[in-house]
């Protein structure tokens, strides 16, 4: 494939790796179609550049090191990388919790993450269980001010809120920073005045593969290291058999070629947000024809 | 008694045929959970001492340390089924057994390759490895297809032995690497009387409803 | 030649066990068949109306089956009847899943290609004493499989090349053929007969014929002479 020519998919800022990841040996991915290549140079500045044609290294493009990751972006962004407060708390515990690859479009794992009424089924006695299967009413909405899409109010019956622990209802918050960042925030279990956050960002590879990694901010000084990322993975894992058989693979965003419910508000709004924002990579109506 | 320990990585198809097997026992142990991805932890100077392959799973029982799924389903089912029913050792059938755990550890190793590959791009000729993995699900159709004209549901004989716990993880997570069940109507149907064995786990990927 | 709308068959009947369901294709087309706990078959597009998901994926609970991923129950004509995130819902009888006319025949399952054609299965063949073999997943496209068995003194095309017949040595088989897609094709082998008359170890050889048949049409591999737009691909696939 090559490099998308939608624009606004191009001036947005991605993630492509974990810092800890970047040293002296050069690395070649993709992104939006086009191959790229990271590294740190020999003063220690680490760079990113696209892969031309013949394999050589081309102009360099803008990085930003934000949330343990590198950061680019194949076009000119209007905006700087969105901002969470939580990420400067001093006591934050971080998790990063590696890559996972998925044949499916980054859009279609965005909502995916939205979406609650699935925990019973593909999460069952983690984030849901049956007969704890309703959705509360909740609300979304496009901020218009930041130029993201929340959705508030959230509230989901969970056997399991944190590794071993016990269950309840729980109070939710999602956010979207960016057509391809996606984030909770979730009253934190043992101080009820602050929240946990749990992030996805994804690298768009091609309009359906992608590779998405989990990165969290907790509040936990209990917890190994390893049951957190243990706990994310599952949760992650299960999700991508799903993604990967939904069809079609790209994301519609004809209201009607889908039958969204009242559950479904935060992926109406999302749909709506990208369709405002004329972004096509990883779409239906706008994607190449995968024939 | 010596606690059983296994060394798992809740994402690991061979860590599962382990814990597949543990379950159907309803052998009581311990899990030590290995930062295999993103961590690499499998192949730290610690795991090394353990298994100088780097690789999961490896149990410990006592002074006994003893690595990979086949050899660990070997081990348990000589300690712990005492009726013999796991492994019997009527030599036309431990035979026959011992020529598919041999078949789990070559040929369909190239389906946890695959998976591997797909989840957390592991280095792999994707090609090979797929050309493999299908070849491997082919023969263990061919297999099962004709088992059923003798009756029976499971590989070998007339009850589960070790070598349907062996085979089992690679084919139900097939999904995972993009090849689907549709071809394989008699492993459909033995994997669903796996699922019915007493003490059957899941794994992610291998949804619990079906 | 080419294949048009009409029946074909896409599972050996006892394959496809009550209350299962499993994923097939047929031109490409990503199909579901499913078997209800009282036995009838059903063949539907392979996609829940709601998120997309596959529902081959999903579980057959009586005379339902439910997607995996939200759990939606669709009855047998393949309308939406309960929805888990809203429980009160009075479910809108416009939510439907597409869905093909399916039958049970000469042991094997069938399915209507087109949606919109109500034509009866018409097979010049009628019994009702099968003994199955087995399904034979073939790497060689559907026109060039069919070219091969034609060319094949064993064989006889009959029913528009729905089924073959087969007289390999002393026995009488027929294959249902089902153009599975791009380069593949599938055969669903029987007996004419009761399984008293094939026991297991009739079959048992008919099995490892059908598995030399599938190595001998992989190994020369003709080309895939279909006209283009013989094909329905999935526009997903690549
Ligand atoms: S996609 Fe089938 S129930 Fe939601
Ligand atoms: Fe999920």
């Amino acid at each position: 494939m090559t490099k998308t020519t939608d624009i606004v998919a191009l001036d947005e800022w991605y993630a492509i790796a974990v810092m800890a990841d970047v040293g002296g040996n050069p690395i070649r991915t993709r992104l939006l179609g086009q191959d790229i290549i990271y590294g740190r140079g020999p003063n220690d500045r680490v760079s990113v550049h696209e892969v031309d044609a013949s394999g050589r290294p081309g102009a360099a493009l803008p990085t930003r090191e934000r949330y343990n990751c590198l950061w680019t972006s194949l076009g000119a962004p209007r905006h700087e990388i969105f901002r969470l407060a939580e990420a400067e708390e001093k006591d934050r515990r971080v998790v990063v919790c590696g890559w996972i690859k998925m044949r499916t479009s980054g859009l279609r794992l965005v909502e995916n993450f939205l979406d609650m009424a699935h925990f019973p089924y593909i999460h069952p006695n983690i984030l849901g269980a049956e007969p704890h299967t309703e959705v509360p009413q909740y609300a979304s909405e496009i901020r218009r001010d930041v130029d993201e899409v929340w959705a508030t109010n959230c509230q989901f019956y969970q056997p399991q809120i944190v590794a071993n622990g016990p269950g309840g209802m729980v109070q939710l918050t999602y956010r979207v920073p960016s057509p391809f960042v996606v984030m909770l925030y979730r009253v934190c279990p043992s101080s009820p005045d602050r929240l946990d956050v749990i992030m996805m960002f994804i690298q768009p590879i091609e309009e359906d593969l992608c590779r998405a990694l989990p990165v969290m901010y907790l509040i936990d000084d209990r917890s190994s290291q390893i049951d957190l990322l243990n706990f994310e993975q599952v949760i992650f894992l299960q999700d991508r058999i799903i993604v990967e058989n939904q069809r079609p693979l790209l994301l519609p965003l004809e209201p009607r070629s889908e039958t969204p419910t009242r559950a479904d508000l935060s992926s109406v709004v999302f749909r709506r947000w990208l369709k405002e924002k004329g972004l096509r990579f990883g779409t239906a109506e706008g994607g190449r024809d995968l024939v | 008694m010596a606690k059983l320990t296994l060394y798992d990585y809740e994402l690991d198809d061979q860590c599962y045929k382990v814990r597949l097997f543990l379950g159907a026992l309803g052998c009581l142990y311990d899990k030590v959970a290995v930062d295999v991805h993103p961590g690499s932890e499998h192949r730290s100077a610690r795991y090394l001492r353990l298994n100088p392959l780097g690789a999961l799973p490896i149990l410990t029982e006592a002074d006994l340390t003893i690595y990979g799924a086949e050899a660990i389903l070997t081990y348990l089912a000589l300690k712990y089924d005492t009726a013999r029913v796991w492994l019997p050792e009527k030599p036309e059938t431990f035979g026959r057994i011992m020529q598919w755990l041999a078949f789990s550890g070559s040929i369909l190793s190239a389906a946890s390759i695959a998976r591997a590959h797909a989840l957390f791009e592991i280095e792999a000729d994707e090609t090979k490895v797929y050309r493999k993995a299908r070849l491997a699900f082919r023969l263990m159709e061919d297999h099962m297809t004709k088992q059923q004209f003798d009756d029976t549901f499971w590989f070998i004989g007339n009850t589960a032995t070790i070598v349907d716990i062996a085979l089992f993880p690679n084919i139900a997570l097939s999904r995972d690497f993009g090849v689907d069940h549709d071809e394989y109507p008699a492993l459909r149907r033995w994997m669903a009387h796996v699922r019915g064995i007493p003490g059957f786990i899941t794994m992610p990927g291998i949804p619990a409803y079906h | 030649m080419s294949f048009s709308g009409g029946w074909y068959p896409v599972a050996l009947s006892n394959q496809l066990e009550p209350a299962t369901s499993a994923g097939t294709r047929l031109f490409d087309r990503e199909i579901c068949i499913w078997r209800d706990s009282d036995g009838g078959v059903h063949a539907w597009e392979d996609r829940c109306p709601h998120r997309g998901m596959r529902l081959s994926f999903g579980f057959v609970r009586g005379d339902r089956i439910a997607c995996l991923y939200h759990g939606w129950q669709y009855d047998m004509q393949g309308r939406c009847r309960f929805i888990p995130a809203h429980p009160q819902l009075d479910v809108p009888s416009t939510i439907r899943v597409a869905t093909y006319p399916c039958i049970d025949r000469l042991g094997m399952v069938w399915m209507c290609s087109d949606l919109k054609m109500e034509m009866p299965l018409d097979l010049p063949i009628d019994r009702r004493d099968i003994a199955p073999v087995r399904s034979l997943y073939v790497d060689c496209a559907p026109i060039a499989t069919m070219q091969a068995l034609s060319a094949r003194s064993e064989c006889t095309v009959l029913a528009g090349g729905a089924l073959i017949s087969i007289h390999a040595g002393p026995q009488n088989m027929i294959a249902g053929f089902q153009p599975f897609g791009k380069g593949k094709t599938a055969l669903h082998i029987v007996f004419l007969g009761s399984p008293e008359q094939y026991p297991g170890n009739a079959r048992r050889s008919a099995a490892v014929w059908a598995e030399e048949l599938r190595h001998d049409l992989e190994r020369e591999p003709v080309p895939d002479t279909a006209p283009a737009g013989s094909y329905e691909a999935a526009p997903w696939r690549s």
